[in-house]
């Protein structure tokens, strides 16, 4: 962790990366805070949820660079999401029941990109959140797992059935 | 498909799924930004990289570095300003107690006493708490306790001389008034499970102010506080 963060500060003292965090704070603070509280109803864990989002902002900053300037925004919003998830999890103590079968089974009716939207958001929360740490945040298996609580290999798995579930539903759509 | 075009259509899904959750502006209760969250942000745009490295410390250590300092800042502060101003020292009463809408300052002006510096421990620790670190200058002595579980206690009296203050930040906190060994203190709880709570009281006739921290509930901080000798 300290040497990922070492690295991101050489990143951050460059003018341009703190102008950009500026930006962020700037123009997504507000969305980000709205997120995090109705998810969580609690004002004190939102704020939580919020640090701990530009914390990870900051820890992965390279990878804004990569995101449309107009999916930036989601991007922002999927990192509060997940944090204010975990602290979800922490303050339950529990885990989601992540029921694949159903996911499946909705899978079986999907065709179009509206279905396969639909598709993602369906799938279990546990499933959805892997793939976003994953693909979307650029998050490593460790970080997934502290993040959900589970094994890396739990990580592993839940990544590759859910990938392969979506590989099988777009080259079926492309096919069609 | 490629392993990297696939990465690149599930982002773009991930994407378009975010997108179509966005809560609308104005649907949600109000967020209502605490004091302390509002200084947290300030100081983040000020220096993202400090701010960073102080975040991602372990709760507990920046719980003892931010009640330390407090301490060290507010019994330095106020005893220059009494000192330099005469009148400042006769305005005030021996022992204040004053509630602002984030944080609760105590002080003490007056005799300070030629009596030696005492020491002070808390003979009845929860089971499994061992002292990991002590803490001790100009009058403020800090003990931090832990368990094998990682769990947390701190420790904390200040010898109250003339121009001493202390302070407690109350953001999402409640208040209970208790008393320790015939002495009146106070309770703070907070709202959040995972945050430490408080519980304080001042030895008036001795000038010192105790302070115990971690998350354990009012009896099992009571039961600390009035085992200190």
């Amino acid at each position: 962790m300290i040497g990922i963060l070492s690295f991101c500060l050489s990143v951050l003292e460059n003018d341009a990366d703190r102008r950009m965090l500026a930006f962020i704070h700037d123009n997504y603070l507000g969305h980000m805070e709205r997120t995090a509280l109705s998810i969580l109803g609690s004002q004190s864990d939102a704020e939580d949820a919020v640090q701990n989002a530009f914390l990870q902002i900051i820890r992965h900053f390279e990878k804004i660079y990569s995101i449309p300037c107009e999916d930036l925004p989601f991007w922002i919003v999927s990192i509060v999401r997940n944090e204010a998830r975990t602290i979800l999890r922490k303050r339950n103590r529990t885990a989601p029941f992540e029921d694949w079968s159903s996911v499946t089974a909705v899978a079986e009716d999907t065709s179009g990109y509206r279905e396969l939207v639909a598709l993602v958001k369906a799938l279990p929360e546990g499933y959805r959140a892997v793939l976003e740490m994953k693909v979307l945040l650029g998050y490593s298996d460790r970080e997934i797992a502290e993040h959900l609580g589970i094994s890396e290999t739990a990580v592993s798995t839940r990544a590759s059935r859910a990938r392969a579930l979506l590989r099988k539903m777009m080259e079926e759509g492309e096919q069609s | 498909m490629t392993e990297q075009e696939l990465d690149r259509a599930i982002r773009r899904l991930l994407i378009e799924a975010e997108r179509s959750e966005e809560p609308e502006d104005g649907a949600d209760v109000p967020f209502v930004p605490s004091a302390h969250y509002r200084r947290s942000l300030r100081a983040m745009c000020r220096n993202p990289l400090k701010w960073a490295r102080e975040r991602q410390r372990p709760v507990w250590k920046r719980l003892a570095q931010r009640a330390a300092m407090f301490l060290l800042a507010g019994s330095i502060g106020l005893a220059g300003l009494t000192a330099a101003v005469p009148s400042a020292r006769a305005a005030v009463a021996a022992w204040a107690e004053e509630w602002y809408e984030t944080h609760v300052v105590f002080r003490y002006n007056g005799e300070s006493s030629a009596d030696a510096f005492r020491e002070f421990e808390i003979s009845a620790l929860p089971e499994g708490f061992v002292q990991t670190e002590r803490f001790e200058v100009a009058g403020i002595v800090a003990e931090t306790y832990m368990d094998k579980a990682g769990n947390v206690l701190l420790f904390e009296y200040v010898y109250m001389q003339d121009g001493s203050l202390t302070a407690i930040d109350i953001d999402h906190v409640t208040v209970e008034r208790i008393v320790v060994n015939g002495i009146s203190g106070q309770f703070f709880k907070d709202e959040n499970p995972e945050h430490s709570n408080v519980i304080t009281w001042t030895d008036k006739e001795n000038k010192y102010q105790f302070f115990i921290w971690g998350c354990f509930d009012k009896e099992e901080m009571l039961s600390m506080a009035q085992s200190v000798r």
